[in-house]
């Protein structure tokens, strides 16, 4: 069982999100945090498969947070959720860090894929995690 | 004027007064040269009034000799035969005057028949050019003024012949005359000349005799400039300056010495030292010389001090205040510098010039510290609400985001799990949703472009360089010119403030591009060199003017550079006509503490 961990300022994206998620039976959202610090908590607290991250939170920065997981948790894979389609900015988080990156208004049909992909590719390599994700 | 040009204007008032010397000099000369003519005339006419007086002596002399030779002669005639018995009679004559030296009765033969000197009787004449004269001219006849002495004084004899009732001469009387004693006036005043003084009388017959005033005596010179002697002749009477024959210059007066008994010329020589008979004229030309030079000492040394204590320390003062004024003193002034004359009103009138100088500019400076102060206010309110507006942005994009774009997301998820799980599949129903979900995809799409144009997030969460890679994207894919960026790798990492401006200027260039340059192509470079980071942006349009650059109308290329002000940035606006426009934006790395 994948376990997931959400992090997004708004508990209703996050209960969306979970919703789509749970109804994959192999995922299973085991931890949700509201802000940045929260996830590093939680993240240090517990090991995840893969992270799924808002990047634009109250708080902490989003993408100091991308860092600081990459420094601390580096075999952790972050998918990024994001507003911005631009593919700029998904090269710049990709660059950053991200192993994944999704709009929000794509993430209801095409959140499952990129997850089932991540643990994929993280089981079968010992390489840092793929930059060339699908984009939106 | 011209020569006096490059030297000092003390040197020039010594010159001015040595040139007013210069006629008081040659009058001086003028005088002295005068008065030496007036001496020298003096001693001319002092000689000629020696000749004549000689003259009348000699006249009256030679008239009563010649009277008493007469009655000697015929007291001879009368005595025929016995004339030594006469030589009582010419002892007598002889005893009776001084003037006369000797008397004596001669026959034919020159020998001495009767004598008022008796130890002179065997003393023969017939050689004497008189005795020869007598008999040949039948007449009295006078000697030379040279030769003759008896008892140690110059004598002059004269002889007259003794007639018988024939006409035939049976003997000559003569008598001598003592030189000494006929010319005694004269030497009375030859007394009052200058020692060193000497008369000389000058026959035709290279007769010289010289009368030697320091001695009183008369001699005969051993010789007589025979130069003199012709210049002399030649001009009968007149004055002359001449060396004498020890080398003593002296000045020479002559006229002739007109006897009615002389057939022949004789000319006397007053002959006077020139360093004594012009020592009064030379007295006065020294003096004169020396009242000259003390004049133009005492007129130096005035204008030496004067020159300083009314003119040149004032001048001075002035050109000193001058120097300070130009060099930016505005406070510098002569003040007061003396008397009240032109050059104290010349001050006066620098220092009020100089005061309205300073008063004028300290105006200009506040005005221009005000216009300084203004412009740095306005400065400051236009950064400040470029400032506010960017905030209000950033506010604006994000609270479009955080509430309808997440609200947008929301529902698209929901309906997205609708869609997905309704029990019993309605085409309408699920159509219908599928229709809210574009709608709401849309609008997450516009939402996203506003929130971009108000903020691009990319610039926040990336800095300058993506955020102008996504620029270049977006300016290419929604104008439709084809803007590419030159790989450069350089990504800074500026201030949020430099980094805002940077992207709103290049935002502006690319406006200004679409607006009017006409290009079709765009390329930017962003990099760094000499400490600067650089931004250009070159098209290929028209390219911009000089007058478009600098129309002071021109708002967006104006915000530009008030955009770069406080970081004390720079940019070029390079336009080639016909070829493009190269925008060139410098800004100096380093931050300047400015962390907005």
């Amino acid at each position: 069982m994948i376990q997931v961990v959400i992090a997004d300022d708004h508990p209703i994206v996050r209960a969306g999100l979970k919703q789509i998620i749970m109804e994959d039976a192999g995922i299973t959202v085991a931890g949700e945090a509201e802000n940045g610090n929260d996830l590093l908590t939680q993240v240090r607290r517990q090991d995840y498969d893969v992270i799924l991250l808002d990047l634009t939170m109250p708080g902490m920065d989003g993408l100091d947070v991308l860092k600081q997981l990459k420094i601390e948790k580096p075999h952790i894979p972050v998918v990024i959720l994001t507003i911005h389609p631009e593919s700029q900015y998904a090269l710049r988080v990709l660059k950053a860090g991200a192993s994944g990156y999704l709009t929000k208004v794509s993430a209801s049909d095409e959140l499952i894929r990129p997850f089932t992909r991540c643990i994929a590719a993280a089981s079968t390599s010992a390489r840092p995690w793929p930059k060339k994700l699908p984009l939106p | 004027m011209r020569q006096f040009v490059g030297t000092s204007l003390k040197t020039r008032l010594y010159l001015l007064v040595s040139l007013a010397f210069i006629p008081i000099t040659l009058l001086i000369f003028y005088v002295a040269e005068e008065q030496k003519a007036a001496e020298e005339e003096a001693i001319f006419q002092k000689t000629m009034a020696l000749a004549r007086a000689a003259a009348n002596e000699e006249d009256q002399k030679l008239e009563s000799t010649r009277n008493l030779l007469t009655v000697v002669a015929h007291i001879v005639v009368i005595a025929e035969g016995q004339p030594d018995k006469l030589s009582g009679l010419l002892v007598d004559l002889s005893m009776q005057s001084k003037a006369y030296e000797s008397f004596g009765i001669l026959n034919l033969d020159g020998r001495l028949v009767a004598s008022s000197d008796p130890s002179r009787t065997d003393h023969g004449y017939s050689h004497k050019a008189w005795f020869s004269n007598v008999l040949r001219d039948k007449k009295m006849v006078m000697g030379q003024y040279h030769g003759a002495h008896i008892n140690g004084e110059p004598v002059l004899y004269v002889a007259v012949p003794a007639l018988d009732h024939r006409r035939q001469i049976v003997a000559v009387a003569f008598a001598a005359l003592n030189l000494n004693w006929i010319n005694r006036t004269i030497f009375k005043q030859l007394a009052e000349l200058p020692e060193g003084s000497r008369l000389t009388l000058l026959d035709n017959n290279q007769g010289v005799l010289s009368y030697d005033v320091d001695a009183g005596q008369w001699s005969v010179p051993q010789n007589f400039n025979p130069a003199l002697r012709r210049e002399m002749a030649g001009r009968q009477s007149g004055t002359l300056s001449a060396s004498d024959e020890n080398g003593v210059q002296q000045i020479y007066a002559f006229a002739p010495l007109a006897s009615t008994f002389r057939d022949r010329r004789v000319s006397i020589v007053l002959e006077i030292p020139e360093e004594l008979a012009l020592a009064a004229s030379r007295r006065i030309f020294t003096r004169n010389v020396a009242l000259l030079v003390v004049s133009a000492l005492i007129a130096l040394l005035s204008i030496w001090w004067a020159s300083d204590v009314f003119i040149l320390r004032r001048v001075r003062a002035m050109v000193r205040a001058s120097r300070q004024l130009a060099a930016g003193d505005l406070s510098s002034r002569i003040g007061k510098i003396g008397v009240r004359d032109e050059l104290s009103h010349l001050a006066g009138a620098f220092d009020e010039m100089a005061a309205s100088l300073q008063e004028r500019i300290a105006r200009e400076a506040q005005v221009m510290a005000s216009l300084a102060q203004s412009r740095e206010q306005l400065r400051n309110l236009a950064a400040y609400q470029q400032d506010v507006r960017e905030q209000e942005r950033i506010r604006i994009a994000r609270e479009i985001h955080d509430q309808l774009g997440q609200s947008l997301t929301i529902m698209s998820m929901d309906l997205t799990w609708i869609k997905k799980h309704m029990p019993k599949r309605s085409l309408t129903i699920d159509e219908k949703i599928s229709g809210m979900l574009t709608v709401i995809d849309d609008a997450l799409v516009r939402l996203h472009t506003v929130t971009a144009e108000l903020r691009p997030v990319i610039l926040d969460d990336f800095g300058l360089a993506a955020a102008i890679e996504w620029q270049v994207e977006e300016y290419s894919h929604r104008i439709g010119i084809d803007c590419r960026m030159v790989p450069t790798g350089f990504e800074p990492e500026l201030p949020k403030g430099q980094a805002t401006a940077l992207f709103r200027i290049f935002q502006e260039i690319l406006t200004n591009i679409m607006r009017h340059a006409q290009a079709k192509n765009v390329e930017v470079k962003l990099a760094a060199g000499n400490g600067d980071l650089i931004l250009q942006v070159r098209d290929d349009g028209r390219g911009i003017t000089e007058s478009e650059v600098n129309d002071p109308e021109a708002f967006g290329l104006l915000g530009i550079r008030e955009r770069l002000y406080p970081f004390g940035g720079q940019v070029v606006f390079d336009g080639r006509p016909g070829l493009g426009t190269l925008v060139t934006v410098r800004l100096p790395i380093s931050p300047k503490g400015d962390n907005q």
